[in-house]
């Protein structure tokens, strides 16, 4: 790409983000703390606090040294919460959700501030990252290695959990690990294709296809996200985590041999949703009309059992190998 | 026997001296190169760590700025070589390690190898007769001169390479030596050692591998390969070291325990700074090492072998996330497992062949799975993530709702049937797919009605419809059963055979 068609095609992302940010002001300032080569981690949150403790703690784990949060004016504590945690910075706004893209252009916008030169992890609270031999070795060693690799991203699938029994009885309390409310995942009926605009994989499936866009399935949602990449200050999201700009960002594998990728464990489907659901449809901020939630509104009222014959129980990450749901790639 | 061992380290302090902890409590000198580049003090922080017996053990070399692929590199051996020359220390052997290297067997086993051996160890590979270099510059590497770095200046190392390479200027290897390759980490005698310092005193030698490119998988090799007889020289490394085929040196993880247990070298290259349960696991090898003295060095690759054949592709029988090579054949694309499709007219009825084939054992025959209004399963076994009454879910992908069917249970030959045309893509799709056994139901070639006096139209459009079929299929190269039916009935025989095709065809599977 030529520098002059770079600067056209980045100039959108940069000034949305720019005008966005104005929205964003700091509460929780700690960015002092990060260290070059620091691991960050950006996270959208809106009345999570109860899912954080254990999220804090499992990303910590894996090697995150930072974690930035944008607060969409929560309301349940979460600055009580983070108050105390030195690693940990927090810009809040009452700002719309909707016309920040879902997010998008604030986190585009501290991304390009404080993300710059480090490998930067983009999830939200409910999004628990599983990589291949993530029980042995940590984050910063698989950044590593897709350095040496010349390979500046990750790609990953998002798994829907859900448990056994109805939403609402799958209650979580905090600093819970939610694999052991929602242990059960689709291991199969999953649709990828590749799109041409920014070249992205396309995926749906799981048991939001299955359970919630059963009639009409071209609609379910995408589960594709490419959530780690060592940013550089021109890169941007487009599409929540789904889709990154420049386009050989959505690229998951090398030319020749494949790469690593990772599954995204997501944990929605807990007894919180009812409560989230019908906040959101009131609000209306989601995505073509919240189409998305009056489904589930529409499924947790008939009480729709998610579990089937077919689901699979979640061991580790070499389970996920074996359905063909993650690739090792050339990563001995 | 006395050892000097050289690190040459650039990071990670701590794992550092980790190893140098273990290099000084057998009572060896070390001579530790800390990389100019990285500010930190490596000498307060061993200082800090390390026993005062130890202290005078350890003796740091005059630092240099190392910079990958450069001179620099030999710079800092020779420094550390001159540095023991200049202590008087009386060593037998040096030894060169890198910082992230970490040892495989205990010192007391080495001293034993070494004086039973009385060589030197050092990978000497002549780039002329044999490939050492996995990917990239071979003999470039010293035929012409390389002033810029390939890993920072890229544009300027090609330019200065291709520009040299049109002008002709391609350089002479100095008079009696032949070039030699080999592993960066070597095991010397003093006695070599001395002779390889008297000839970096010549300053024209010196000169010319300044410029050439990765000096230290040359220099050393081509001069000890000059200056040794070759019986006294094992062209080996001490060090277990592995390139991947993208030319870089494999890290090992936590989880390679058991793969650097089984290779019969001293030490390995390179460990993740941050395997700290990997160091432990060898530090309590090393504590409880019981084996004898090894006779020779070798490799056992075969798992990294195994995966490399395995993995980089994908699995076999396995979907590849973000990799498809045609939309159209969606998961169809990697899937293994025999299946076979009864391909017929509309109107034919097929329950009896149905029946006698679902009384197989092995075999399972599904009914019109891709009917339009419903999932037509036709068995008890359906699929749980495809509901008969959602056939919008199948309809999606219709190849991958196949493979998943046919996935659960693989050890079954299923098929199913589907009438022609069917108006979706999935006729095309099984006529090409090299899984599917095909078995075809064309009508009687029969058109003309004797008692109308005429021709039979709805026959005749049967016939030329499923004839176009076949022909697509002779263009596919494709193997095909053809029965034809009476008055829109199999025969008992006809049926008889399609059973002993499929069951021929399921032992060949």
């Amino acid at each position: 790409m030529s520098w002059f068609k770079l600067i056209i095609s980045a100039y959108p992302h940069w000034a949305n983000a720019k005008r966005h940010a104005k929205d964003l002001t700091l509460v929780l300032d700690n960015t002092q703390r990060i260290n070059a080569n620091d691991l960050l981690a950006f996270i959208v949150v809106r009345n999570e606090t109860l899912r954080l403790p254990f999220f804090l703690d499992y990303y910590q784990r894996l090697g995150i040294n930072h974690f930035l949060f944008i607060d969409n004016d929560s309301n349940d504590g979460l600055m009580d919460l983070l108050n105390s945690r030195p690693d940990c910075s927090v810009w809040h706004t009452k700002a719309s959700y909707k016309a920040a893209k879902y997010g998008v252009y604030w986190v585009n916008e501290l991304l390009r501030r404080y993300g710059t030169g480090h490998w930067c992890l983009t999830v939200d609270a409910d999004e628990f990252l599983q990589y291949p031999y993530c029980d042995t070795r940590s984050l910063r060693e698989l950044t590593d290695f897709l350095t040496q690799e010349n390979k500046d991203c990750l790609f990953s699938l998002m798994l829907d959990m859900y448990s056994e029994k109805s939403i609402d009885t799958a209650h979580y309390h905090a600093g819970q690990d939610p694999l052991s409310v929602c242990a059960w995942f689709d291991g199969s009926g999953y649709y990828q294709d590749k799109r041409p605009t920014y070249n992205e994989w396309w995926i749906r499936g799981g048991v939001r296809r299955r359970v919630f866009f059963a009639d009409n399935p071209d609609l379910a949602p995408a589960l594709n996200k490419t959530v780690l990449i060592k940013w550089r200050s021109y890169y941007a999201y487009v599409s929540s985590t789904h889709i990154a700009w420049p386009k050989r960002l959505n690229r998951p594998h090398f030319t020749d041999t494949l790469a690593p990728t990772g599954c995204l464990l997501h944990f929605k489907y807990l007894s919180l949703m009812r409560e989230k659901v019908e906040e959101e449809m009131q609000r209306q901020e989601h995505y073509a009309g919240s189409r998305e939630y009056q489904r589930y509104l529409d499924g947790l009222n008939q009480n729709t059992p998610l579990w089937c014959q077919a689901s699979v129980k979640f061991s580790n990450w070499r389970q996920c190998v074996d359905l063909g749901l993650m690739n090792i790639g050339r990563w001995f | 026997m006395r050892i000097a061992f050289i690190v040459l380290a650039h990071q990670h302090p701590e794992q550092v001296l980790r190893l140098v902890q273990h290099l000084l409590a057998d009572g060896n000198e070390v001579v530790l190169h800390w990389d100019k580049n990285n500010p930190e003090d490596l000498r307060a922080n061993a200082q800090a760590l390390l026993p005062k017996s130890h202290s005078t053990k350890l003796h740091f070399a005059p630092r240099h700025k190392i910079i990958w692929g450069d001179w620099s590199m030999v710079a800092a051996t020779l420094a550390c070589l001159q540095l023991i020359q200049q202590k008087r220390l009386t060593v037998d052997y040096v030894v060169l390690l890198s910082g992230a290297d970490y040892l495989l067997k205990p010192l007391r086993v080495l001293k034993q190898f070494l004086s039973a051996q009385g060589k030197d160890f050092i990978e000497c590979v002549n780039p002329e007769q044999e490939r050492w270099v996995v990917q990239g510059l071979v003999q470039d590497r010293y035929w012409y001169h390389h002033w810029f770095n390939w890993r920072h200046q890229r544009g300027l190392f090609e330019f200065c390479l291709a520009w040299q390479k049109k002008l002709g200027l391609k350089r002479r290897f100095p008079r009696e030596l032949t070039p030699y390759f080999g592993s960066q980490w070597w095991g010397l005698r003093w006695s070599t050692v001395v002779k390889l310092l008297a000839l970096t005193q010549n300053k024209r030698l010196l000169g010319f591998f300044k410029t050439t490119w990765v000096p230290d998988e040359l220099f050393f090799q081509t001069l000890v390969a000059f200056c040794v007889p070759a019986h006294e020289c094992v062209k080996q490394s001490l060090t277990f070291y592995q390139f991947t085929e993208q030319g870089n040196a494999l890290t090992f993880y936590n989880d390679h325990l058991a793969f650097l247990l089984q290779q019969e070298f001293f030490f390995v290259r390179k460990l993740s700074p941050y395997a700290d349960a990997l160091r432990a696991g060898l530090d309590n090898h090393l504590a409880h090492y019981q084996s004898s003295v090894p006779h020779h060095l070798n490799k056992h690759l075969a798992s990294l072998q195994h995966f490399m054949s395995v993995q980089w592709r994908g699995l076999p029988n396995r979907r590849v996330i973000g990799r498809q090579l045609d939309a159209w054949y969606g998961d169809l694309e990697w899937n293994k497992t025999p299946y076979f499709v009864i391909l017929a007219y509309h109107g034919v009825d097929l329950e009896p062949l149905r029946l006698a084939l679902n009384q197989q054992a092995g075999l399972r025959c599904y009914r019109e799975l891709y009917h339009g209004g419903f999932i037509d399963y036709g068995l008890p076994l359906t699929h749980p993530l495809y509901p008969a009454d959602k056939p919008a879910l199948r309809d999606m992908k219709r190849p991958n709702f196949l493979v998943d069917l046919l996935h659960t249970q693989p050890q079954q030959l299923t098929g199913f049937i589907l009438r022609l045309p069917c108006g979706h893509e999935m006729d095309k799709v099984v006529v090409f797919d090299p899984q599917a056994s095909l078995i075809f139901v064309m009508p009687e070639d029969y058109y003309y009605d004797i008692e109308t006096q005429q021709l039979n139209w709805s026959k005749a459009f049967d016939n030329m419809i499923m004839s176009d079929y076949l022909a697509d299929i002779r263009s596919a190269n494709k193997n095909v059963f053809i029965i034809k039916t009476q008055q829109h009935q199999l025969v008992n025989t006809d049926i008889q055979a399609v059973l002993t095709h499929l069951q021929t065809q399921g032992m060949n599977a």
